[in-house]
């Protein structure tokens, strides 16, 4: 506990993964904590309209192919022109409450004490709290989180009425799925979005500038996406720039291209990456100062400029995962309570739930290249794992990423069914320091998707005895800046 | 497609033109209201529009229906008798039309529960959206009163807004009484 004159040793703003993480950790530390969130609930917009919703969705869209997939075209699944969005998440509002009601006795065991309202600073140590009914009360604290999470960023070529052309924090007020939509973007979210819909049947255009979409990740591991994508009838249009989006005002979406060509669907999707939700908490009073990219500048322990201040989450920028987003949490109360000057793992592995699913942990490829000169990669197709076909899903890739001899692990980049889980593995491998050589030698259960490390470790030990040449930086990757989530 | 139709036959309603116009301006008032507040809340905007458009279809279906057979039968019925009926019966017969219309079954939910929203079962949020418009559009449409810059409403709370959503929603009352002039 410190000992301070001030109401509490901990106000955090915003309850989203961020904010609740650090709440729970400072009083777990001993610190009295409030935690301000303007919504009813808790759980943040990862909650609301991100993660959990997306992923219900998802859920179903996949169930529906893996149907279609492994009944081996016996069965069709076909489905009405209005159906409904609502039907295919019917679990989502237990899923949501669930969610919520674990993060509110979470917050109720640690007794973090909440006040529901908007928060904005009045200094350093002071916050005004405003609820709804307009009455504003003050709270000080020793040290303050921000955690207020972001908001779609809807570019001003485009008139957003959530009615037909839509951001990711309203897609999923739409009733019906349409028959035909334009994503614009090519990040995570777009690329999420886009799979899910056109694995449902909905014929889905991707717009983006840049020539591919996920830009951060190797181009093998996006070429299986996009054949997918592709073969659910989605058409990826890279290198393509935008001029405006507007709503007929009959029944289509119009994207104008820069050119001449439009395009028509029946609903539009913006998914252009989000901005920081700082407008409105005054920071200034704080002392505090936006980035040009509207984030708040920290340190590694989160910690901004004024150092009595923290920030976390999607405040400051990439990752902007919710994973991401509990460990900054956990790791800005440490330090504040402890001093913790040891950073926990920064190794963070991002999952990207498309389908077919992507996860990565560590370096990329292009990334090994740019900062060791060289990389020696071992892949395995999916299609050479007995478990893969078993379950009707051999398209996928596994690759491990090592330094130009083919010994130490630098990244494990998967594209396939089960990604997102699998990663993990190479990831308990990365914390042990383990080498290449390990998964070849380590026994897994067969058959399971596990398997793919050892082939792919196999085929780096093999390129090594065979002294075969590593990739070299002239390898012909494309890139693009590294990706936050849009 | 259900604006059109309604149109053409319910303002024929001899002696209670008044009240189906006023009916049917109301109607479209609260659509109008009952979009932006969904819009805000990041609900579905068509259906909410569509709910503040049918929630008092019933009234104006009501009054043909008992004047007609006023008219065909010798029943000595004052107009007020006609009227207080139809308010009785409008919403369950708003729910009756929504369902014979085929219209999804949601609406018909959520249009039963406008005086009662917080006993729905489902689609609490979308009830109180059109509990809320529903005064709005009176307070909107009273000549006598001015248009106020924030509001105590029971629903406010419910849908969660917070005073400068509650004056974004306020502040285009003039844009949607020149619409809904437009369009009747
Ligand atoms: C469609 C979509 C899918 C995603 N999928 C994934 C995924 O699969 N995996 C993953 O790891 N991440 C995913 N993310 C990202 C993830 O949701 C975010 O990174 C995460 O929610 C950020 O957490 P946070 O706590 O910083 O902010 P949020 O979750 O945004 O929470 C911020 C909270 O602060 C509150 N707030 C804001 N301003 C104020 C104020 N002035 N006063 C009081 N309260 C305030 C807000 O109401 C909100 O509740 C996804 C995001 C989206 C949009």
């Amino acid at each position: 506990m410190i000992a301070t004159n001030y109401d509490y040793d901990v106000v955090v703003i915003g309850s989203g993964p961020a904010g609740q993480n650090a709440a729970v950790e400072a009083a777990s530390l001993g610190g009295r904590v409030l935690i301000i969130e303007r919504e009813r609930h808790v759980g943040g917009a990862c909650v609301q309209y991100g993660t959990i919703p997306s992923k219900t969705l998802r859920e179903t869209a996949l169930t529906l192919t893996a149907f279609r997939r492994r009944s081996g075209g016996i069965y069709e699944i076909s489905h009405d022109s209005q159906l409904s969005i609502s039907s295919l998440m019917t679990r989502l509002e237990e899923v949501v409450r669930a969610h919520q009601n674990a993060t509110q006795q979470c917050l109720d065991m640690a007794n973090v004490e909440r006040a529901q309202g908007k928060a904005l600073f009045i200094s350093p140590n002071e916050i005004a709290i405003r609820d709804i009914a307009g009455n504003t009360t003050i709270a000080s604290a020793h040290h303050v989180v921000v955690a207020t999470g972001s908001r779609p960023r809807n570019p001003p070529n485009a008139d957003v009425d959530h009615e037909n052309i839509f951001d990711s924090d309203s897609v999923l007020s739409m009733i019906y799925l349409p028959s035909s939509m334009v994503v614009l973007g090519g990040g995570v979210i777009a690329c999420e979005y886009a799979s899910t819909f056109a694995s449902l049947g909905v014929k889905v255009t991707i717009v983006d500038k840049w020539p591919s979409p996920l830009g951060f990740l190797d181009s093998d591991l996006v070429d299986v996406l996009l054949k997918q994508f592709r073969a659910n009838g989605g058409e990826f249009r890279g290198d393509t720039v935008v001029s405006s989006i507007d709503w007929d005002g009959v029944s289509a979406a119009r994207v104008f291209l820069e050119g001449g060509e439009v395009l028509t669907a029946d609903k539009a999707l913006i998914a252009q990456g989000r901005i920081a939700n700082l407008d409105k908490l005054d920071i200034e009073n704080a002392g505090l100062e936006a980035t040009d990219r509207g984030l708040l500048a920290v340190n590694e322990f989160c910690q901004t400029a004024v150092p009595n201040i923290y920030a976390v989450g999607d405040t400051i920028g990439p990752p902007a995962l919710a994973s991401a987003s509990m460990e900054q949490g956990r790791r800005a109360m440490r330090h504040a309570f402890s001093g913790e000057l040891h950073s926990s793992s920064s190794l963070i592995p991002a999952g990207i739930f498309t389908i077919p699913e992507m996860a990565t942990v560590g370096l990329t490829e292009q990334q090994v290249i740019e900062q060791h000169g060289a990389a020696m990669v071992g892949k395995v197709d999916f299609g050479r794992l007995a478990r893969a076909h078993i379950m009707a899903s051999s398209a996928g890739v596994l690759k491990l990423v090592a330094e130009a001899t083919g010994h130490k692990l630098l990244g494990i980049q998967i594209a396939g069914n089960g990604a997102t889980e699998l990663v993990h593995l190479g990831q308990m491998a990365f914390l042990n320091d383990m080498s290449v050589d390990t998964f070849a030698t380590t026994i897994f259960n067969f058959p399971t998707m596990a398997e793919g490390y050892r082939l792919a470790a196999l085929d780096i030990i093999h390129r090594r005895d065979a002294g075969a040449a590593s990739t070299g930086s002239n390898r012909d990757v494309a890139l693009q800046p590294e990706g936050s989530l849009s | 497609m259900v604006l059109i139709s309604c149109q053409a036959k319910v303002f024929k309603v001899e002696g209670f033109e008044e009240c189906v116009r006023q009916s049917f301006e109301k109607s479209l008032t609260t659509a109008a209201f009952s979009q932006e507040i969904a819009r805000l809340r990041r609900l579905n905007v068509e259906d909410a529009f569509l709910c503040g458009l049918l929630h008092d279809v019933g009234r104006p279906v009501l009054l043909q229906a008992l004047s007609d057979y006023r008219n065909d039968s010798e029943v000595d019925a004052a107009d007020d008798d006609i009227l207080t009926t139809a308010e009785e019966f409008r919403i369950p017969l708003a729910c009756r039309l929504i369902t014979s219309w085929e219209l999804p079954e949601r609406l018909a939910v959520i249009i039963q529960h406008q005086q009662t929203p917080a006993e729905t079962p489902e689609f609490d949020q979308q009830a109180a959206i059109l509990n809320l418009a529903i005064d709005l559009a009176n307070l909107a449409l009273d000549a006598d009163t001015e248009m106020p810059e924030q509001l105590t409403h029971p629903m406010i709370g419910v849908l969660n807004l917070y005073p400068d959503d509650v004056a974004q929603v306020l502040s285009q009352h003039a844009e949607m009484l020149d619409w809904v002039r437009s369009t009747i």
